[in-house]
């Protein structure tokens, strides 16, 4: 998963975007502060030019204000919020708008910055932020300060409120907005990778028996083209190794077949000699090999039909052939079949072939007097079972390799080729079916073949 | 008897020849397929031919002569393995198919039951243990002497030895009598084997439950490849 695209992609661009999505924030807000408050800075500037324009220096050469009367109201108006207070820096007042301001503008008494927020408590206790700013006034009797003061009214509060909802609102649009943009990178990039997944199907149905299978370039990302071109390369390299592999067993094959058969008729057509009976049963061994490997190379290079098959007639069909090689070998056959028909979908010949093999290698491996049981299930399945000596667990799965023959098992059963068992599960493969084997109850084993039945 | 032997393989030809001669049979060799017409001029009884030779394919021989209404027995030998390949070959004509490499003891049983199985007109002589059936006459005889036979009784023995030592399905035995219950085959072939019982006969006509009757004959080839 860590390795996925995609999700990096996502992690990562979701990563950037929070952070862009977090300054983006800060910046508006930070914007929205810095415009307040040099609103408030602009405000308290007028207010503190517009007293300066109402100061006189009277007789005792003291600096005081003639404020007319409707300015007057609001400055001894204590819920107006403006304040002034007149002092030397000492902490002596000289002028101030009503008594209240000195506590009120206290903190701006001393030395203080060119203008300030700070919270202070208003007279019932209750906290009140109030902006100050102090202007030196030069009268004859020395430096005074002027330190004018706008308290925190409803106004300032409401604004406060419109600011967080901007930034609320600025958060509402741009967290949708990023998500879309993320879900497009996504969805763009998944959809890019799309004839990926189809190409590794693609891949995976490559077989030996389809070897020749080239990968389809079409709609594939043209970053991952010459990949998809210098794998078709390569395919098309094995299939011709294959293939010329596959054309040579089956013509070695084929080419020791006839001084094979020359070798057999020779040896049966001479009398009786010491040791005559062991050369045949070496010739029959190699014939049975080379015919195997003949069928199974054949087997590899044949694309197969299905069609509907009636697998108790098949079976049947196979036993009837198979019953006298079983007598001659005293090995009872004994067959089981539903009335009903079981309908396979199946291509009858290798079909047959692979229930025959399975039946010629149970009578190999029966002992005289035992019988072997064929069976057929109403779920398309062929049981073959035997009382031989079974097949070992660890082995169970390798003995549908090829030249697989199980230790110590080639001197009791010479006549195996170990390709038998091979030839079976390719038949079985090709028909999506499958071959296994397992303990029989009692001894010996049992084979099971399962086709699929025809109409699912 | 006459046969035509149709093989390049000139150490094969030659062997096959040498056996079919010790075992009676008048055999004609030829190595391709211009040559086997030539020798095609004359009648034989059956044909033994392989498939691939220097100028063509056996097969297609085959389909000539079928073509041509000439329906003597024709024996395939052949390397191909799969069984489709067989079945090819059966198609075309040929009545059997025996793949290389194969022995020769099974090359005469197959021979012998192509020449039991093409009967023709004339006829032929079955012959199981010491049970004999003349299938012209209808007659049947245990160590030569005959054995009164009803008819549906007849047609078994009959289609059991022109088959014997290979397993032959109710399906192919029902055939030759529709008539009849279900038990009808049973009850034939029970009256039958007590019939050859009574006269001495010493070949046993053995039941395989769900896929039929044979005559269990020891020195037939299995049919099987």
């Amino acid at each position: 998963m860590e390795h996925s695209l995609l999700l990096r992609l996502v992690i990562r661009l979701g990563l950037v975007l929070a952070l862009v999505c977090a300054g983006l924030v800060w910046l508006f807000n930070n914007t929205l502060d810095e415009v307040g408050d040099r609103a408030q800075d602009e405000m308290l500037r007028r207010q503190a030019a517009e007293l300066l324009s109402y100061l006189q220096i009277d007789r005792d050469r003291e600096a005081s204000f003639t404020v007319p009367r409707d300015v007057a109201r609001v400055y001894r108006d204590r819920d107006s919020g403006y304040v002034f207070v007149l002092h030397d820096g000492q902490g002596n007042i000289v002028a101030r708008s009503h008594p209240l301001a000195v506590a009120m503008l206290r903190p701006g008494l001393v030395a203080v910055p060119q203008s300030t927020y700070l919270d202070t408590r208003d007279t019932d206790g209750k906290a009140a932020g109030i902006y100050m700013l102090v202007r030196p006034v030069p009268t004859p009797r020395g430096m005074r300060y002027l330190t004018v003061g706008q308290a925190r009214t409803i106004d300032d509060v409401l604004m406060e409120a419109a600011g967080r909802d901007a930034t609320r609102h600025l958060l509402m649009w741009l967290v949708p907005a990023f998500g879309l943009v993320l879900v497009t990178v996504g969805m763009s990039v998944s959809e890019s990778l799309r004839p990926l997944r189809r190409l590794s199907a693609e891949v995976k149905a490559v077989g030996p028996h389809n070897p020749e299978r080239q990968l389809t370039a079409a709609q594939v990302p043209s970053e991952v083209q010459p990949l998809v071109e210098a794998v078709n390369g390569l395919l098309a390299q094995l299939s011709q190794a294959l293939a010329a592999q596959q054309q040579l067993s089956a013509d070695t094959a084929h080419q020791l077949k006839t001084p094979l058969a020359i070798m057999q008729a020779r040896l049966e057509s001479l009398k009786s000699f010491n040791g005559r009976d062991d050369l045949l049963a070496d010739v029959r061994r190699m014939n049975r090999l080379v015919t195997q490997m003949l069928q199974y190379a054949q087997l590899m290079q044949t694309d197969i039909d299905l069609e509907p098959v009636n697998l108790t007639e098949l079976a049947r069909e196979v036993m009837a052939r198979m019953i006298p090689l079983g007598h001659g070998r005293k090995v009872k056959l004994a067959f089981e079949a539903p009335e009903l028909p079981v309908m396979v979908k199946a291509a009858p010949l290798l079909a047959a072939e692979a229930i025959q093999n399975l039946i010629d290698n149970a009578i190999q491996h029966s002992p005289a007097g035992k019988a072997v049981e064929v069976a057929i299930g109403l779920d398309g399945t062929v049981e073959i079972a035997d009382k031989g000596p079974g097949v070992p667990a660890t082995e169970r799965d390798r003995i549908f390799s090829r030249f697989w023959q199980g230790e110590g098992r080639n001197e009791k059963y010479g006549s195996g080729s170990g390709l038998g068992l091979a030839i079976v599960a390719e038949i079985m493969r090709q028909h999506g079916g499958k071959v296994k084997v397992a303990e029989r109850k009692g001894g010996g084993s049992v084979f099971t073949l399962s086709f699929c039945l025809n109409g699912r | 008897m006459k046969i035509l032997v149709i093989e390049d393989e000139k150490a094969l030809a030659g062997l096959i020849e040498q056996t079919l001669q010790k075992s009676g049979y008048g055999v004609t060799l030829a190595g391709s397929v211009a040559e086997a017409r030539e020798k095609l001029a004359q009648p034989f009884e059956a044909i033994i031919s392989d498939r691939r030779l220097p100028d063509g394919d056996g097969l297609d021989l085959v389909a000539e002569l079928r073509a041509a209404n000439n329906a003597t027995p024709v024996l395939m030998l052949t390397a191909m393995g799969l069984p489709q390949e067989r079945v090819k070959g059966l198609d075309a004509g040929a009545d059997d198919y025996l793949p290389k490499p194969f022995s020769l003891y099974e090359l005469q049983a197959r021979l012998r039951a192509l020449l039991r199985r093409s009967g023709g007109p004339q006829g032929v002589k079955l012959a199981s243990g010491n049970v004999t059936l003349d299938t012209l006459h209808g007659t049947v005889q245990v160590d030569g002497k005959t054995v009164p036979m009803g008819k549906r009784e007849l047609s078994l023995l009959t289609e059991l030895m022109r088959r014997a030592g290979q397993v032959v399905s109710k399906d192919v035995l029902e055939h030759g009598a529709p008539s009849g219950g279900r038990n009808a085959l049973e009850v034939a072939l029970h009256r039958l084997r007590k019939n050859l019982a009574d006269h001495g006969a010493d070949i046993e006509i053995a039941t395989v439950r769900g896929v039929g009757y044979w005559i269990v004959d020891e020195n037939a080839a299995p049919a099987a490849q």
